[in-house]
């Protein structure tokens, strides 16, 4: 097996996915973080200048979503047929890019504490992020698993970002009860679990 | 085979890549491009309200470069290894972020002229597109390939992406020979060639 480290901030925003997926297959890394302030020293050094990255045998991989691939197929939770891996990278896809809105929309917002509540709540929640809940609870009716009859990265996903979500807000899962027991499912398999409770604490989302 | 049809707007943009890989497979695929006034209706059957959106045998795949890259999967544009697939994937992301920089800021955005001019050539080309084109020309100057010792849809987004800002942009790649060779070779191959000039044409 390769030797992996995988570079980035103590946050988990675009790093996570992959520290699940890492968790999941039982393949061990090393979790580098990275204090904000020895950043501009190591930017220089890393592919594009921007974190995270992941050092396979020394060899540098860029962009979080080609890493959270990756580590994904090492621990079995991408499917073989070309076409439910798609569904699972288009799934993945579509939750990343809300993650990020929430993150420049809301977080990273130069306002008071109330004003961010209220873009998230009144802008954020019912334009972005509901209709993507709706359409996720509605597939996840009849299902164990978000795609294919295994469990998936993109399973691992849903249960990472509106675990986070919903623990800041705390109703937004209410009207998406099948949402709501697929992300206490998937934080409840054994080495999700176990990485939530002993994995390092962490603010920024 | 499954009955593909591709649907997005009557431009290049987020879906060109994968019309790239359809054409590099010869796979036939309807290529549906929806006018902006019949937009509003359609959109209603898009998953999430958004395109480009991919129907095999009838059902949809959303998000262009989950298309793009099951689309290049049947091309036989993928390496089998992981680690290259991840190559190809991280070259594709990062140009993919490029792209979609030039078309917010720039090609779609409703800032004055001069404005854009100037996010382009102060902001976005010395931070964002020589960097990584000085990687791409550093990493061309010993390989054939980007990745693996064969064509990837990592070499096809090189040069649409590359290509087509350098179009925009003469002069953009006076320092990135081996970039610019690189484009040229990929836009030469038959499959390409043959679509470049048969597509549609369209501004972006």
């Amino acid at each position: 097996m390769p030797e992996y480290k995988l570079i980035y901030f103590n946050m988990a925003a675009r790093a996570e996915l992959a520290r699940w997926c890492f968790a999941y297959g039982g393949i061990e890394y090393e979790d580098k973080r990275i204090e904000f302030e020895d950043w501009p020293e190591m930017k220089a050094d890393m592919p594009g200048g921007q974190l995270p990255v992941l050092m396979v045998d020394d060899k540098p991989l860029p962009e979080s979503l080609a890493i959270s691939r990756y580590i994904a197929k090492q621990a079995g939770l991408v499917p073989e047929d070309d076409l439910e891996a798609a569904y699972c990278d288009a799934i993945v896809d579509t939750l990343v890019a809300l993650h990020m809105t929430v993150i420049e929309q809301v977080m990273m917002l130069k306002a008071e504490c109330e004003e961010k509540k209220r873009v998230m709540m009144e802008e954020v929640v019912p334009n972005k992020i509901n209709p993507r809940l709706n359409m996720l609870n509605e597939k996840l009716e009849d299902r164990d698993w978000v795609v294919s009859d295994q469990t998936t990265w993109a399973d691992l996903q849903i249960g990472l970002l509106f675990g986070m979500l919903s623990e800041k807000f705390p109703d937004m899962l209410a009207d998406y009860p099948n949402v709501s027991a697929h992300v206490e499912k998937v934080r409840a398999l054994e080495p999700i679990a176990e990485w939530i409770s002993n994995g390092p604490e962490t603010e920024i989302i | 085979m499954p009955e593909y049809k591709l649907i997005y707007f009557n431009m290049q943009g987020r879906a060109e890549l994968a019309r790239w890989c359809f054409a590099y497979g010869g796979i036939p695929y309807i290529d549906d491009r929806i006018e902006g006034v019949n937009w509003a209706e359609r959109k209603k059957e898009m998953p999430g309200g958004q395109v480009p959106v991919l129907m095999v045998d009838g059902k949809p795949l959303p998000e262009s470069l989950a298309i793009a890259r099951y689309v290049a999967k049947q091309a036989g544009l993928v390496p089998k290894d992981d680690l290259e697939a991840a190559g190809c994937d991280a070259i594709v992301d990062a140009l993919s972020g490029i792209m979609a920089e030039v078309y917010q800021k720039v090609l779609m955005s409703k800032a004055e002229p001069a404005e854009k001019q100037r996010i382009m050539g102060e902001e976005i080309i010395p931070n964002k597109i020589n960097p990584f084109l000085n990687r791409l020309n550093e990493r061309l100057s010993t390989r054939e390939w980007f990745i693996s010792d064969k064509t990837t849809w990592a070499d096809l987004m090189v040069a649409y992406v590359v290509g087509s800002l350098s179009a925009k942009l003469p002069g953009l790649l006076k320092d990135y020979p081996s970039v610019s060779k690189h484009v040229q070779k990929v836009e030469s191959l038959d499959s390409i060639k043959k679509w470049i000039s048969t597509r549609p044409l369209t501004p972006i």
